[in-house]
């Protein structure tokens, strides 16, 4: 709290130095010119932000026209629940899946492709029923599934899918004054694999909705969505923005969560616990609830 | 063995991330597993990660009722384990998986249909764990044990073996359905419309 009332002290004062300090070096005239571009500035960058804000009234597809998802794996827990939450996907119409991992992670690039191999398995006839009839020694359900269309290549069913690898937003036991550098190398990734996808068949558009789940590397890539939107480079009713709290989060939020939550930046924000929905609720903040999502 | 000569198998698991001793010493205690086999239970198989040389000298120097099977981790998952404490008419009855309170593990545990201990590493200063294993218990998929009384937890799970197998199927009815949160998301209203129609 009173850490707050510093901070708002501080802006007024810092300001009014700045100005000061303007004003000394250059004139008057020279220091109000620039003072009076960098409001404009401000506020043009405020009314822009605000004209790309979440809003669910605007969708991208119309009815009957294919999808282009994409999602983010992140490492180990994130990837296997962001699995299970893929699992309901029809591919015939969700026609372009873009899958992002994050480098030196190649145990979540072969886990893009097992979730791709088990959702077309779904969609060609006769491999349905392999889940159901086994026993102790049919270990390797996914051994007996058709292999799927390889990455990049458009199949007239199940239409195509790419892994892109970006780099890590932070690895494990990095040291934090090394954070933004690795953040910005995984922001200026992300950028690149947003604007690749677009050009990406069958559908050749930014990715109409984006899911994640928690990663450190999702939380970026949603600024980079953002940054696309805000240069004019993306429309902005593509790429929404759906986050799925973790299963093991009951009644708080992980640090993803917070940021993306605190910031609006989310047009769904689920959690899977009904509590977790009630207690963000009284904390002002606007959180879904639909169940579990995970199975 | 089991009055009607069907195995009846207890798994444990404690994860790839981190130690947990505390449940394994738990296990291998002889009063649980005197337990354990008052409840018929005829094997025990435990991952125990890089505690295995340690459970094997434990293993070797006391004799149990219970066949025990130890090994430290399975890369490809485990649910050959897990489905062995499932029941199968003839071969075997219901058995009782008993883990960390890991999510990915829970989950797969509850997927299967097995009958689960949820076991909180307490020597983990993150305590979000801990409150999985509340509300899941207060659902009622699994029962939440403790280290310190974990025969009892055992005596507590198998007693709801019954009612459980018909109350409770993973993943709930009311689960949500991800594809058709993304519908919403990006469908236009017109879409909408025709999907009720």
């Amino acid at each position: 709290m009173a850490a707050k009332f510093v901070a708002i002290a501080l802006v007024p004062l810092l300001s009014l130095g700045f100005m000061y300090s303007l004003v000394r070096i250059l004139g008057f005239e020279r220091a109000a010119l620039i003072l009076v571009a960098l409001a404009i500035t401000a506020v043009l960058t405020l009314l822009r932000i605000l004209s790309i804000r979440p809003d669910r009234s605007i969708k991208p597809v119309a009815h009957g026209e294919p999808v282009h998802f994409l999602a983010v794996f992140g490492s180990g827990g994130h990837t296997s629940e962001m699995m299970s939450l893929l699992r309901n996907f029809d591919v015939t119409r969700y026609t372009q899946r873009t899958y992002i991992y994050s480098s030196g992670d190649e145990f979540s690039r072969e886990k893009a492709r097992l979730v791709e191999q088990k959702l077309q398995s779904k969609c060609r006839p006769g491999f349905k029923q392999t889940l159901e009839t086994k026993d102790l020694k049919d270990d390797s359900d996914e051994a007996r599934l058709p292999e799927p269309s390889p990455a990049g290549r458009v199949d007239p069913i199940t239409g195509c899918w790419t892994a892109e690898c970006v780099s890590r937003a932070r690895k494990i036991h990095q040291p934090i004054y090394t954070a933004p550098w690795s953040s910005l190398l995984c922001f200026i990734d992300c950028i690149r694999v947003l604007i690749k996808s677009k050009s990406n068949k069958p559908l050749q558009t930014y990715p109409d909705v984006i899911l994640i789940n928690g990663p450190a590397t999702a939380v970026i890539l949603v600024f980079a969505s953002y940054f696309l939107k805000f240069f004019g480079l993306a429309p902005r009713e593509k790429m929404k923005i759906i986050y799925m709290e973790s299963f093991a989060r009951v009644r708080t939020l992980s640090l993803s969560g917070k940021i993306l939550l605190r910031l609006h930046l989310c047009d769904q924000f689920l959690v899977q616990w009904e509590i977790l929905r009630d207690l963000l609720r009284q904390q002002g903040y606007n959180a879904d609830w639909r169940g579990f999502l995970v199975d | 063995m089991a009055s009607d000569g069907l195995d009846k198998e207890l798994f444990v698991t404690i994860g790839a991330t981190a130690a947990f001793d505390e449940l394994l010493s738990a296990v291998l205690d002889p009063d649980f597993q005197d337990v354990a086999t008052e409840l018929n239970f005829t094997k025990m198989r435990i991952q125990c990660g890089k505690s295995l040389e340690k459970c094997k000298s434990i293993i070797s120097s006391q004799p149990s009722q219970l066949d025990i099977n130890v090994f430290d981790f399975r890369p490809q998952g485990l649910n050959y384990e897990m489905r062995a404490t499932t029941a199968l008419p003839g071969k075997r009855h219901a058995g009782v998986v008993i883990t960390h309170a890991g999510a990915g593990t829970v989950l797969d545990a509850m997927r299967m249909g097995c009958h689960i201990i949820v076991v909180p590493n307490e020597s983990l200063l993150d305590n979000h764990q801990g409150e999985m294993a509340d509300e899941l218990q207060k659902q009622g998929y699994v029962t939440k044990g403790r280290t310190s009384s974990l025969s009892q937890a055992l005596r507590r799970c198998v007693a709801q073996i019954p009612t459980r197998s018909v109350n409770y199927t993973w993943p709930p009815s009311g689960a949500g359905n991800v594809t058709e949160i993304v519908d919403e998301m990006v469908l236009r209203e017109e879409a909408m419309h025709h999907r009720l129609d």
